[in-house]
């Protein structure tokens, strides 16, 4: 008898049956089925810089990271420095491969002095679980929480107003964790975002998620999918693992070398990234305007007076600027020069020029 | 969705206005609401003589690229300039203000061999 090879099926966030009653395009996306867009992503997107959208995130992973070691082993894992987060606090950071290539950018939360949220991409979620756990010094507990709870981020100039207009009455500082009732639910927030805007990322019991959403939405937040937070997050010029993030890629090319506390190692990945950093020369990530709406897309070859300069790594059409904007790894040389380019897609020269990054910057942030 | 009674339909998802031998050809109302809202169109040059099935032009949404293919053949005697300025139209009006080109046909009878509104609702729903 032949064997079938039943696929294994698509995860479902807490709020899944609501995108499919709205109509929302479904994709599947790092193993879940995610609303691309509900109405369009171009009204999304202007919907959070103008006012505020809500998106459904349960599929990122979230992780709870106890125990005597935690803070150590956090600490050798990831490039930024954990030693100064304050109970509450929180930071982006990355953790790298030996050999200096990323394998996820993420943040940490410090819950208390031996207790940490980490929130990573979906599509790393079991990669990064398996590396800590295999990296975990003795007293280490590593809990995958993530089909417990639902995660919305409430994002735009907006945002605030309408998490207080259900009973929020105090919000954390940027980058910071703290609690709030929403429609008489006990809510985890923190002042994070992937928009470009200021706003909440909210985690609550899955159980719990639909009511809260349906009442953000009711009080003026708009519906958004993957689709126009892509459209945000490149307009903020943030990168996206699976684009400018790699195991293929190193912070220094991508630009965050900010996010390395170079005196706080050891920590995997420092020795490579210190050779990197003083090596020079190599590729750079820079941005791209283009002169026509046609969009950019990943992996199209970048040129200037017929000599390849690199490559596409994302690309859009912004509403915001009401032009097609996109993220590029070039040769260092190029970079600050506003220089002309072509993007060569599928054979049509596509022109634009290079440009400082970020494409947009929140008035509200 | 809708797909007016009087057009003829291609299985690529383009429709076709015949009148006398001018045929005006856009995509369907299917077409662009698969494609989402629309940002860049891409047309031939007025005068270009172009083929049944060969690519004329493109469509572009944030997340697709799409080859459009002619229904017919002829020369292309004008192109929507509207919907090169202003893509959405081809998503708000697919049949009227997002039309996309005008070809004058060499050989009337090529329409017959495409689909009607029915066969081409059939077409679309067996599809999916």
């Amino acid at each position: 008898m032949a064997e079938s090879i039943t696929p294994t099926p698509l995860l479902h966030t807490p709020l899944h049956a609501w995108h499919q009653a709205a109509g929302a395009r479904m994709v599947p996306f790092a193993g879940w089925d995610m609303p691309v867009y509900y109405g369009g992503i171009s009204r999304e997107v202007q919907a959070v810089r103008q006012r505020a959208g809500i998106f459904d995130v349960s599929h990122m992973g979230r992780f709870e990271v106890r125990g005597a070691d935690a803070e150590t082993t956090l600490q050798r894992l990831t490039v930024n420095n954990v030693g100064a987060l304050p109970p509450l606090g929180g930071q982006y950071t990355l953790m790298l491969q030996p050999d200096g290539g990323i394998l996820d950018d993420l943040i940490v939360y410090r819950r208390e002095e031996n207790g940490f949220l980490l929130v990573v991409n979906a599509s790393n979620r079991l990669k990064l679980l398996t590396w800590i756990t295999e990296h975990a010094g003795p007293d280490v507990q590593v809990e995958d929480t993530t089909t417990e709870t639902a995660l919305l981020a409430l994002q735009g100039p907006e945002a605030l107003q309408i998490a207080g207009s259900l009973g929020a009455s105090s919000f954390p500082g940027r980058f910071s964790l703290g609690k709030v009732l929403l429609d008489g639910v006990v809510c985890e927030v923190s002042r994070t975002g992937y928009t470009g805007e200021d706003g909440l990322e909210i985690i609550l019991p899955a159980d719990q998620a639909l009511p809260v959403w349906d009442k953000l939405i009711e009080r003026g937040a708009q519906p958004c999918g993957l689709g126009s937070r892509d459209t945000l997050r490149l307009e903020a010029a943030y990168c996206l693992y699976g684009h400018e993030l790699s195991e293929e890629t190193n912070p220094v090319e991508a630009g965050l070398s900010w996010v390395v506390k170079w005196e706080n190692g050891p920590f995997i990945g420092q020795e490579a990234l210190l050779e990197i950093r003083k090596g020079g020369g190599g590729r750079i990530l820079a941005g791209l305007e283009m002169d026509e709406k046609s969009v950019p897309r990943q992996g199209q070859p970048v040129l200037a007076a017929a000599q390849e300069l690199g490559t596409i790594t994302s690309g859009t059409f912004s509403p915001t600027l009401d032009k097609s904007i996109a993220l590029a790894y070039l040769h260092r040389d190029v970079r600050g020069l506003e220089a002309p380019v072509e993007v060569d897609a599928g054979g049509k020269v596509r022109r634009g020029r290079v440009r400082k990054l970020p494409f947009y910057r929140s008035k509200s942030l | 969705m809708e797909h007016p009674a009087e057009l003829k339909y291609s299985k690529s998802h383009e429709w076709v206005r015949l009148d006398g031998n001018l045929a005006t050809i856009g995509i369907t109302d299917y077409a662009q609401n698969e494609l989402g809202d629309i940002v860049y169109c891409d047309l031939p040059e007025v005068g270009r003589t172009i083929h049944h099935e060969e690519v004329f032009g493109s469509v572009e949404s944030v997340k697709a690229v799409s080859d459009l293919f002619s229904p017919v053949t002829g020369e292309v005697t004008e192109i929507n300039e509207e919907a090169i300025d202003s893509p959405e139209l081809i998503n708000e009006d697919p049949y009227t203000s997002g039309w996309m080109m005008i070809i004058a046909l060499e050989d009337m009878h090529e329409v017959d061999a495409l689909l009607t509104a029915d066969q081409y609702e059939e077409f679309i729903n067996s599809d999916v």
